[in-house]
């Protein structure tokens, strides 16, 4: 499948040998990094699965899983087989270690690998202690055969039946590590009332297909929706559901009938608007409708974790048979609707595509009300990183030009807008080592006292497009001197640029004026302030949820820009000069124009991240911007697929977004980025998303411009 | 008479100590196709990355529509109206078929970095559309526009790359050994093809080809490099009977025995 090469040795493929090869190493270092003792106190699910006990299994059943992927051979048994082997090979380093600890002192490997816990009586040797370790040893090498075994088996399985046990074991644990911080999310009656209404708008859409005119049935859907809306509205007024509208179930008090929400009408028109979604996306692409309905499960689910509050065992055989089932049943419904949405005119599908780009809009606007802080700050720096993914895309993905040094825009962009925003004494007249007379200043000045850096002579909204430019001139200058360079040599280059940069920032020369190891604190909130519009209308962007606002408007303009330019003349240039440098300046491309614009682009999404990431922080400090920053982005867009925007979004999510909320890998991160990245550029060489192929040629028979004679039936 | 289209005048580029283009004069009409031949090593595919400006030459001048065009760089070059093809192809291989001409048309287009962000190109982008789907008709490769360039046969990566060239509009285009790989039947094919070029397009054709047989069937004026030097020039049949030319094949490349026969 993967390899043309790949002799065998009777059943046994050279692929496998090779990838538990690997595995085992990896995971020898694993173990001895502490990764069964940290994981042990973690409950997966509540009193029946601990986090390490997930650790083995994957552990061994990733090696199995590559192991079969990438066996060539159609017979099931020899998969099976296949898996089986890299399984037991990849327990056996497991059981190295197990071995290394009783013949070496703990002590002295706790003193070699810090975090080192021992494992014997743990998961490794299945709770067998020292006296009966050769029972324990065994099992676990049984263990390993059987669940290689089977994870060869799932393989086997046809597509949709192997990917729909793997997504539901996979959210399972997900959901069961995230309980904690989601279990408030979603009250069950709005998840009911939610989740009713899609579904009343979803059969509508099954039920109107006959009808032509498509605002009727838009109409049609909205109104199942807010039927729905209504029903809840008189249950809850009735008092079906206990207090403030929470479920006689149990669970957290309803938040759309209980506050965010203040006005009946204004719940039937949400509710209403969830139907119309429901409607869209029975004639919508099948990206589109399967996202939709896959959301709506989750949806639904975290209705029922508020009503459990635990991952219970319950709790995950709902989870595994909800995730499973949709990712059986929603794809060939997917189908249908493409197949709908394929048949419609280009004017409809226009529109189909506004209301659903609308309706994405609201679901992300209305997000923070229902994610809390914590969940919302995990995607605040999600959309950081989505943002400086996009930008380095431009440079890695389009132009091909590797640059590890991407943090020294961020940095720069960061840093200029501190500056500018930061009160210090120097411009409030706060007076160091002077008492202060006026009152008036007292509350201005606390913490401006000391602060000597930054000029604060502008407001967020002045200081942010200043410091994109500013970035963005700073990486055509730093392009400049690297221009003739390529590959590797730019590598190394923009590598150093980025640790001069961190240097600089922590340097005792630079710091009157960036602060040194202090930073330059407290930047500004950005606050929005309308009042000379209307009195209440003044915003103050202070925490995640607001800050939440001006990312996802980033993220949006971001993408819109890069994917415009991705299409154009200098996209195009950029690419050519990727794929051929030479042969793209031979066809008329001016490298030096169009590898600046790429450097330049590319920074100004640095800088406009940066930005936000000072007034989000409150404050920078040199330690925000190491080398990590530019591999994080780096890696991400790889994992997505290269000059992918969806793949951009995935990318973080996985890298970013996972570690944050499985505060328990953290300290895995970056062995986990290095086993992600082998295992993605093993299995999906091209990323999780690769960039899509532009249709030129079909795009051209739509007609741009309205046509004359519109062909609607 | 017309004025020379490129009039190359004592041209010489150095590799170190290595000579492999030994002062070369030569030039060519408007209108006409012209042959670059010699054994290989002889210096043909240097002498054409002088004239595309790949290399700039270390001694010379390179007249190309009454301006001087030496040391300029490619794409200027490439501006001013000579477009090439490669001896080994070289397409954007993870571009589709009509991007690859799109950027062919580069030059030709203005848009630049703000007006596809304020979404302000698409007339442009339109027309071009329009106009490299025509150039894909010309040169056979209707309907093929959305695949990926690495993923045509061979053929047509070959008539790709031509579309290519021939999408910025160019005066001179460079044919380094476009029939290179061919069977005697896609060598006839590409033969017919060059003919049209210069018949329906009205461009000056310059091409290096090893296959005797098109050289002397289409070329309206042959050149003859050997050690980086020109050692003969004229019509197919003059350089035919050309004793010299005969030394140069016999002495290094015993195999072309088709140039000893038809002497």
């Amino acid at each position: 499948m993967m390899n043309q090469n790949n002799l065998r040795f009777g059943f046994l493929e050279t692929n496998t040998l090779r990838y538990s090869f690997y595995a085992a190493i990896a995971i020898f270092i694993l173990t001895l990094t502490g990764i069964f003792g940290t994981f042990a106190q973690r409950d997966v699910i509540q009193d029946t699965l601990s986090l390490d006990l997930v650790a083995l299994v994957l552990v061994i059943g990733v090696p199995a899983l590559v192991a079969g992927r990438s066996s060539q051979s159609d017979k099931p048994v020899i998969t099976i087989l296949n898996s089986a082997i890299a399984g037991l090979i990849a327990a056996t380093a497991v059981i190295l270690v197990v071995l290394l600890e009783t013949i070496v002192p703990q002590e002295e490997l706790m003193f070699v690998f810090n975090n080192y816990r021992p494992i014997i009586g743990g998961v490794a040797t299945l709770g067998a202690g020292q006296d009966n370790l050769i029972m324990g040893i065994l099992g676990l090498l049984a263990l390993s055969l059987i669940l290689g075994g089977i994870v060869g088996g799932i393989l086997s399985l046809p597509q949709r039946w192997m990917l729909a046990i793997l997504s539901g074991l996979g959210s399972m644990v997900i959901i069961g590590l995230m309980a904690g911080q989601i279990r408030n999310l979603v009250t069950p009656s709005d998840a009911l009332g939610v989740v009713g209404a899609f579904v009343a708008g979803y059969g509508a859409g099954y039920a109107t297909r006959t009808i032509a005119n498509p605002w009727l049935r838009r109409l049609l859907g909205f109104i199942a929706g807010g039927a729905v809306g209504i029903v809840f509205l008189v249950l809850g007024n009735t008092g079906a559901f206990a207090q403030n509208g929470a479920l006689l179930l149990g669970g957290d008090p309803s938040i759309i009938m209980g506050g965010a929400v203040n006005s009946s009408l204004t719940m039937i028109i949400g509710f209403g608007i969830v139907g119309l979604a429901g409607l869209i996306v029975t004639s919508a692409s099948s990206f589109v409708h399967n996202s939709a309905i896959f959301l709506a499960v989750v949806f639904a689910l975290l209705g029922m974790l508020n009503v459990q509050q635990r991952m219970t065992v319950i709790m995950a055989i709902v989870t595994f048979i909800a995730f499973a089932a949709a990712t059986i049943f929603i794809p060939p419904l997917g189908t249908q609707s493409n197949k709908q949405y394929r048949t419609l005119s280009p004017q409809q599908k226009r529109s189909i595509d506004v209301i659903t780009g609308v309706l994405a809009l609201v679901l992300a606007l209305v997000a923070p009300v229902f994610m809390g802080q914590y969940i919302t700050n995990v995607l605040d720096l999600v959309m950081l990183y989505i943002i400086m993914g996009i930008g380095l895309n431009v440079m890695v993905g389009y132009a091909g030009l590797l640059d590890l040094g991407y943090v020294a825009s961020f940095a720069i962009g960061a840093y200029t807008s501190a500056i500018l925003t930061t009160p210090s004494i120097f411009t409030t007249g706060c007076i160091p080592f002077e008492p202060i007379a006026d009152a008036r200043y007292a509350e201005m000045c606390t913490g401006i006292l000391t602060n000597w850096q930054g000029v604060g002579i502008l407001t967020f909204w002045q200081a942010w497009p200043i410091a994109i430019v500013v970035s963005a001139f700073t990486g055509m200058a730093l392009g400049v001197p690297v221009l003739r360079l390529r590959g590797d040599y730019l590598a190394i280059v923009t590598l150093g640029f980025g640790e001069m940069t961190r240097v600089l920032t922590r340097a005792q020369i630079t710091a009157p004026v960036l602060g040194a190891a202090q930073g330059i604190s407290p930047v500004p909130f950005p606050v929005i302030d309308l009042t000379s519009l209307n009195p209440d209308w003044y915003f103050e962007l202070s925490n995640a949820s607001t800050i939440y606002y001006l990312y996802i408007f980033s993220v949006l303009a971001a993408a819109l820009v890069v994917w415009r330019l991705s299409g154009s003349r200098l996209g195009r240039a950029w690419r050519a000069m990727k794929a051929d440098e030479d042969v793209a300046q031979a066809m008329g491309v001016p490298l030096v124009r169009t590898k600046l614009l790429a450097f330049g682009v590319s920074s100004a999404f640095a800088g406009l991240g940066g930005a936000i990431f000072a007034a989000q922080l409150r404050g920078i400090f040199p330690d925000s911007f190491t080398l990590l920053v530019s591999i994080n982005v780096l890696s991400l867009i790889i994992i997505g697929g290269l000059g992918s925007i969806p793949g951009v979004v995935v990318g973080a999510l996985m890298l970013v977004g996972l570690p944050e909320v499985l505060r328990e890998i953290q300290d895995y991160r970056l062995l986990v980025f290095g086993v992600l990245l082998v295992v993605v550029m093993l299995l999906k060489p091209d990323g999780l998303i690769p960039p899509p192929i532009r249709q030129l040629s079909k795009q051209q028979k739509v007609p741009q411009s309205a046509s004359p004679q519109p062909n609607t039936q | 008479m017309d004025q020379p289209l490129l009039n190359v005048i004592d041209v010489t580029k150095q590799f170190g100590g290595l000579t492999a283009v030994n002062s070369i004069d030569l030039s060519i009409k408007p209108g006409l196709i012209a042959s670059l031949i010699g054994p290989n090593g002889a210096g043909k595919t240097t002498f054409f990355n002088c004239v595309t400006g790949f290399y700039t030459p270390n001694e010379g001048k390179i007249i190309f529509d009454d301006r001087p065009i030496q040391g300029m760089s490619t794409d200027k070059i490439a501006k001013r109206g000579i477009a090439r093809t490669y001896q080994n192809i070289r397409l954007f291989g993870d571009m589709t078929v009509l991007e690859n001409i799109l950027v062919g048309m580069h030059h030709r287009l203005t848009a630049g970095m703000w007006r596809p962000i304020l979404g302000l190109d698409r007339a442009e982008e339109a027309d071009a559309i329009t106009e490299a789907i025509r150039l894909l008709e010309f040169v056979g490769l209707e309907g093929q526009g959305d695949y990926m360039a690495a993923n045509l046969p061979y053929g047509m990566q070959r008539r790709l790359e031509i579309a290519r060239a021939l999408a910025s509009k160019p005066k001179l285009l460079l044919l380094d050994e476009p029939t290179a790989g061919m069977n005697p039947i896609e060598t006839d094919t590409m033969m017919a093809f060059i003919r049209q070029l210069r018949d329906e397009l009205g461009l000056t054709i310059f091409l290096i080809e090893h296959d005797m047989k098109l050289v002397m069937t289409i070329s309206d004026q042959v050149s003859v490099m050997d050690y980086g030097r020109k050692i003969a020039e004229g019509t197919p049949k003059e350089i035919q009977n050309d004793p010299t030319v005969i030394a140069a094949y016999l002495g290094t490349n015993i195999e072309d025995e088709e140039m000893e026969a038809e002497a």
